[in-house]
């Protein structure tokens, strides 16, 4: 019995692997193809899986939605200047938790933390209404700010993680040493902390990357990013899927780069450092 | 413990506040400051489309709400959503968990393509599995027409619209229970293992009496995350159905955001985004109060 067991596990386990491999991976897969298919292809079914490629449909791309390349920039730089400004001040944030002693420090941390269960939906009405008021619609100082918001209670737990796993001797040998507290942080802390750091960046990044339901409300001209460009795609009266999978595919092959880079550290993110998967 | 450990170094210089006063300006400035005007805005009756000026009726979109069976039912499609969407992913994840918790070495190597799912951009994924679904000329369905299943509408169909976003929901995120869960079967530790040996348990009661106390925890943790997860979707649903058809997909969060930006009656939506918060949060509350319990240990 227990052998039968054990054989039947060898068989059983590497089909649940293929098996699931194919099923996470088959639908990102089938976009990036039909994104090279020719239009009339796309609908045949049996379907075709080899075709000549054509770059048609990233074309198109560029003819129904004229601001791509604007929508590019904008995407990259909320991402880029939120991360920053997300990471260096939860950062500090989170090694004066992780270091201080700080009245109510806890209420403080857990504070934070239900910021992350926030529905979006809920902000989106009253950011509104609030960037109406101070002429932040339709901006990128409005969106760096959204973001840095969404991903704050993230990076100072995250980080808090980290900075609890370095030993406090470190910095105490160095402030014996004559050097100054942020000395001890520039010169010792942080460079021990390095790859929680970029972990917690490439993280910030990809929630700020894939925002949507901010961008659909607070933008609609100058300040565009990339997601709210395929509601518009979806909009038109005949949906071109191959142009939908080829602007989808863009937008994704940065992410898909990330996800790699960050992949150890993707579980720790989504669990607020609770799990270390 | 670890409060002990900030005394030397507390002596030395007392700049905690400074550290933390950035991420509290943010806090108090966008997080804060948001949620009070909601509450505000939810006691006002404001309607855009009319000339009226804004004013206090207090609690009477709340009273509308609940004498409203619109809303009872957007609650009902939430809650379903969110129930179906969790017990179905953990039902498939926990066991795919359980029977490659040997095999962590290639899970490592193919880790990427488990996390995709739920790290790629949620509108391209909805819209990718529009494509897939669609009725006529979609990939599923022909799929299913091989093994002899005609003709299922998925997302068109009042009957099977909730189900297919479901479907989609599950996709994304049985990776993620399967991972955490994963994590908890390699976290497991050995010596009780071997005592159950010595006493020749049985598999059954070593599964029944050692592992799942071991695991609960990361079962809990699990949960909790996809239960509130799970409560906050919206891009998904927006982009494959929008609350249709007719209202069978309007989950609680569509509702408010159709309430604020399409009716434009700003009071009423509010009051809706205030009791999403208001049940996101006895979920939060459970979740802090379990991370509490489990730092004390």
């Amino acid at each position: 019995m227990e052998e039968f067991i054990a054989y039947l596990r060898k068989i059983i386990v590497p089909i649940v692997l293929v098996g699931l491999v194919i099923v996470c991976f088959f639908p990102i897969f089938y976009i990036v193809l039909t994104s090279f298919k020719p239009a009339d292809l796309v609908f045949s079914m049996p379907p075709v899986w080899i075709f000549k490629p054509t770059l048609k449909a990233y074309y198109r791309v560029f003819e129904l939605v004229p601001d791509f390349p604007t929508r590019v920039f904008n995407s990259t730089v909320v991402a880029v200047v939120s991360t920053f400004f997300a990471t260096t001040i939860g950062t500090l944030a989170a090694y004066a938790l992780s270091r201080f002693e700080i009245k109510a420090k806890e209420h403080f941390a857990f504070f934070i933390l239900s910021t992350r269960f926030a529905p979006p939906v809920g902000f989106v009405v009253p950011f509104y209404l609030i960037f109406s008021e101070v002429a932040l619609i339709d901006t990128l100082t409005g969106l760096f700010l959204v973001h840095i918001m969404i991903n704050l209670s993230f990076t100072v737990w995250m980080m808090r993680g980290i900075f609890d796993s370095i030993p406090v001797e470190y910095e105490e040998a160095a402030m014996v040493d004559g050097m100054t507290r942020f000395q001890a942080l520039r010169r010792i802390v942080l460079p021990a902390a390095k790859g929680g750091i970029a972990a917690t960046a490439i993280f910030a990044m990809i929630m700020s990357w894939n925002e949507f339901v901010f961008a659909l409300t607070l933008c609609n001209l100058r300040a565009n990013t990339l997601p709210i460009a395929l509601p518009k795609l979806d909009q038109m009266s005949i949906v071109q899927w191959e142009v939908v999978c080829a602007c989808g595919t863009m937008i994704i092959i940065p992410m898909v780069l990330f996800t790699f880079l960050g992949q150890r550290y993707l579980i720790r993110g989504l669990t607020m450092g609770t799990v270390r998967g | 413990m670890k409060y002990s450990r900030g005394n030397l170094l507390s002596r030395v210089t007392n700049s905690g506040y400074l550290f933390l006063a950035p991420a509290m300006i943010i806090l108090v400035g966008l997080i804060l400051y948001p949620f009070l005007y909601a509450i505000n805005l939810s006691l006002q009756e404001w309607d855009m489309f009319s000339s009226a000026e804004r004013h206090y009726i207090w609690f009477r979109n709340y009273a509308n709400l609940f004498g409203n069976p619109t809303f009872w039912r957007s609650l009902y499609i939430t809650i379903i959503f969110s129930f179906l969407s969790v017990s179905i992913s953990f039902s498939i994840g926990f066991p795919l968990a359980s029977i490659l918790s040997a095999s962590s070495r290639i899970i490592n190597v193919l880790r990427t393509v488990f996390l995709m799912p739920m790290v790629l951009t949620p509108v391209v994924i909805g819209m990718a599995f529009k494509f897939l679904m669609d009725p006529s000329t979609g990939l599923i369905n022909y799929l299913l027409s091989l093994v002899g299943i005609e003709g299922i509408t998925w997302i068109s169909d009042p009957k099977t619209a909730l189900i297919s976003l479901v479907i989609v929901d599950v996709w994304q995120w049985t990776p993620f229970i399967f991972l955490v869960m994963l994590a908890g079967f390699q976290g497991l530790p050995k010596a009780p293992y071997e005592a159950a040996q010595v006493d020749g348990l049985s598999k059954w009661q070593i599964a029944r009496y050692i592992s799942l106390p071991l695991l609960k925890p990361m079962m809990v943790l699990a949960l909790l995350f996809r239960a509130i997860d799970s409560l906050k979707t919206f891009d998904i649903i927006f982009i494959m159905t929008n609350g249709g058809p007719g209202d069978v997909t309007t989950t609680l969060n569509i509702s408010a955001f159709i309430k604020s930006f399409r009716l434009l009656t700003m009071g009423e939506g509010a009051a809706v985004v205030i009791i999403i918060w208001a049940i996101v949060l006895i979920f939060s509350d459970l979740f802090v109060r379990f991370t509490k319990a489990r730092e004390e240990l």
